[in-house]
């Protein structure tokens, strides 16, 4: 008997045992359908689960993990680590740009005027034209570098003078004598006709540099003269009425008045 | 560019279509060969009504026209040119159609009532006014102008006496200055001048007293007065410890010893030559005479 109630104690330690491991297996099963529910809580918004429900059904183990994880400064989370790809895959593309932005600079850009001539100039001069600048930003680097940018309201005399005022410009720019004096001597070597040529050719390529310079170079021209002077100077035709000129020359006498001979010439 | 290159029988800007570039030349160009400018032709005369050429009037540049015969730079020198002037101004206030900021009468001109006045009217949208040396304007003339001046920010005055009724004008109808100088007109910037600034401009953030003589007692009112101070311009100035002593250029450390350190980031002051007037090499004061020393 005795020994049949020891077979049978070890019998029932032994289902007990196997009953232990049954539930415990049973346990981590449901914490794995515990674990599958918060997942899917966390994915689709109609199944919830309050936070310290979540908490109890995690082992021991977990907690652990959990409370580790909190002082582990790799990304931890699903978000951070996307965050943290995301930031890397930006970091090469900035890194590609940057690459490419040089190439730019040593490549060239060609120009096509409107009379047919093709210009290759550096990019840096292509840039100080803001319209050729924005048609490059506005087409892919492939295109604008396999095509002949079109100039439709500048001629290839007004664009050379261009691109060698850029050039000049930038060599004198050193010291602001040398600027002055090359500004002065680029303006003295154009008659009107050119000066009017390339300042519409700058307005129209927004060459800001070119354009401020040849318009001070003209309102020099007319600086202290009189009406008469500026109409002769520019060839500008009065188009006031006889009605019109009598009434504003009266009103404003100041303007016609003593007018100093220096003036007229 | 020389006369040579004139087109007289060429006709070559007739086609100049684009008023934009008419504009950008025009840029270049002061207020007195602007107002010729516009009576060219009809076009250009569009060009000149460019709200951006009217933002900032310089009266200054009178002195330097043929058309004014002005000689010298001297108080007083206009009068000869009163009917002129008059024309002119109401001229070009009309071209500037009340797109004006700034306004800056010359230092020397001696205007009339019936000039300031017109200015005044014709410019409502001030920001920044630079008087003239010589305010010899009636009381009514100076209220009439500050009303229609309401909006006025910044004023630059260049007169002796701090009871003028131009203080209680702006109390009275300029309540945004926050910026004022005073210019060499002023004998000595004393306490009284910081209590006619307190009535009339309570919420200051700048104030230039360069190349007059101040009083340490009046600089320090200044900064114990006014809460929203952000700088005192004081290139050149000579500070006096009391009013009319002998002159003396006081250095900074001096000045600095009356002032709380949190006031020292807020003084503007000449050091070896740094301010604008060094850089444009002006000699209305001989160099060196109140340069402050550090």
């Amino acid at each position: 008997m005795a020994k049949e109630s020891g077979s049978s104690k070890i019998e029932m330690l032994e289902i007990s045992n196997e009953a232990m491991a049954e539930a415990q297996s049973s346990k981590i099963e449901m914490l794995e359908i515990n674990n599958e529910a918060m997942a899917e809580a966390q994915s689709s918004k109609t199944v919830t689960m309050k936070p310290a429900e979540a908490e109890e059904s995690k082992t021991e183990t977990q907690k652990i993990t959990d409370e580790e994880s909190k002082n582990v400064p790799i990304a931890a989370t699903e978000e951070e680590s996307k965050k943290l790809s995301i930031t890397k895959v930006e970091e090469s593309k900035n890194a590609a740009t940057a690459t490419t932005e040089g190439e730019k600079e040593e490549a060239k850009v060609s120009l096509k005027t409107l009379d047919g001539v093709t210009f290759e100039v550096e990019a840096w001069i292509a840039k100080e034209m803001e319209t050729v600048q924005a048609y490059i930003d506005d087409t892919s680097a492939d295109t604008s570098a396999a095509i002949a940018i079109p100039l439709h309201n500048v001629a290839g005399r007004e664009l050379a003078r261009m691109v060698e005022y850029c050039k000049e410009h930038r060599r004198a720019s050193v010291s602001a004598g040398n600027l002055k004096e090359f500004e002065e001597r680029f303006a003295a070597a154009l008659n009107l006709y050119e000066m009017k040529d390339l300042i519409i050719a700058a307005n129209y390529l927004n060459t800001k540099k070119l354009l401020e310079s040849l318009s001070r170079c003209i309102a020099k021209a007319i600086k202290n003269k009189s009406v008469e002077f500026v109409r002769d100077y520019f060839g500008v035709t009065n188009d006031y009425t006889t009605e019109e000129e009598a009434q504003y020359r009266e009103t404003n006498a100041w303007a016609f008045r003593n007018v100093d001979e220096d003036s007229r010439n | 560019m020389d006369n040579s290159n004139s087109a007289a029988t060429t006709g070559v800007w007739n086609d100049f279509r684009s008023i934009d570039i008419i504009i950008t030349i025009l840029m270049s160009l002061n207020v007195v060969d602007l107002a010729v400018a516009s009576l060219v032709c009809k076009m250009w005369n569009k060009a000149c009504r460019d709200p951006s050429l009217w933002r900032k009037i310089d009266l200054s540049e009178l002195n330097n026209s043929y058309l004014f015969n002005i000689q010298n730079n001297k108080p007083g020198a206009y009068k000869h040119s009163r009917g002129k002037i008059t024309q002119f101004l109401k001229y070009v206030l009309s071209l500037s159609n009340g797109n004006t900021n700034c306004l800056i009468f010359n230092y020397n001109v001696d205007l009339t009532d019936e000039q300031f006045i017109i200015a005044a009217e014709r410019t409502p949208n001030l920001k920044r006014l630079v008087l003239p040396n010589t305010c010899v304007f009636s009381r009514k003339a100076v209220h009439t102008a500050m009303k229609s001046w309401g909006g006025l920010e910044s004023i630059t005055i260049s007169f002796d006496d701090p009871n003028k009724y131009i203080f209680s004008a702006i109390a009275e109808y300029c309540k945004n200055i926050t910026e004022m100088k005073f210019s060499h007109g002023c004998l000595l910037f004393e306490e009284n001048y910081v209590e006619a600034l307190l009535k009339c401009a309570p919420n200051l953030k700048a104030l230039s007293i360069r190349c007059i003589m101040t009083s340490m007692g009046a600089l320090c009112g200044v900064f114990t007065s006014f809460q929203h101070l952000e700088a005192v311009n004081i290139c050149h100035s000579s500070i006096i410890d009391a009013p009319y002593s002998d002159f003396g250029v006081v250095d900074i450390t001096y000045v600095q010893k009356h002032l709380p350190p949190s006031n020292y980031g807020k003084l503007i002051y000449c050091k070896e030559g740094s301010c604008l007037r060094c850089k444009n090499d002006r000699s209305i004061i001989p160099a060196g005479i109140f340069q402050i020393t550090s």
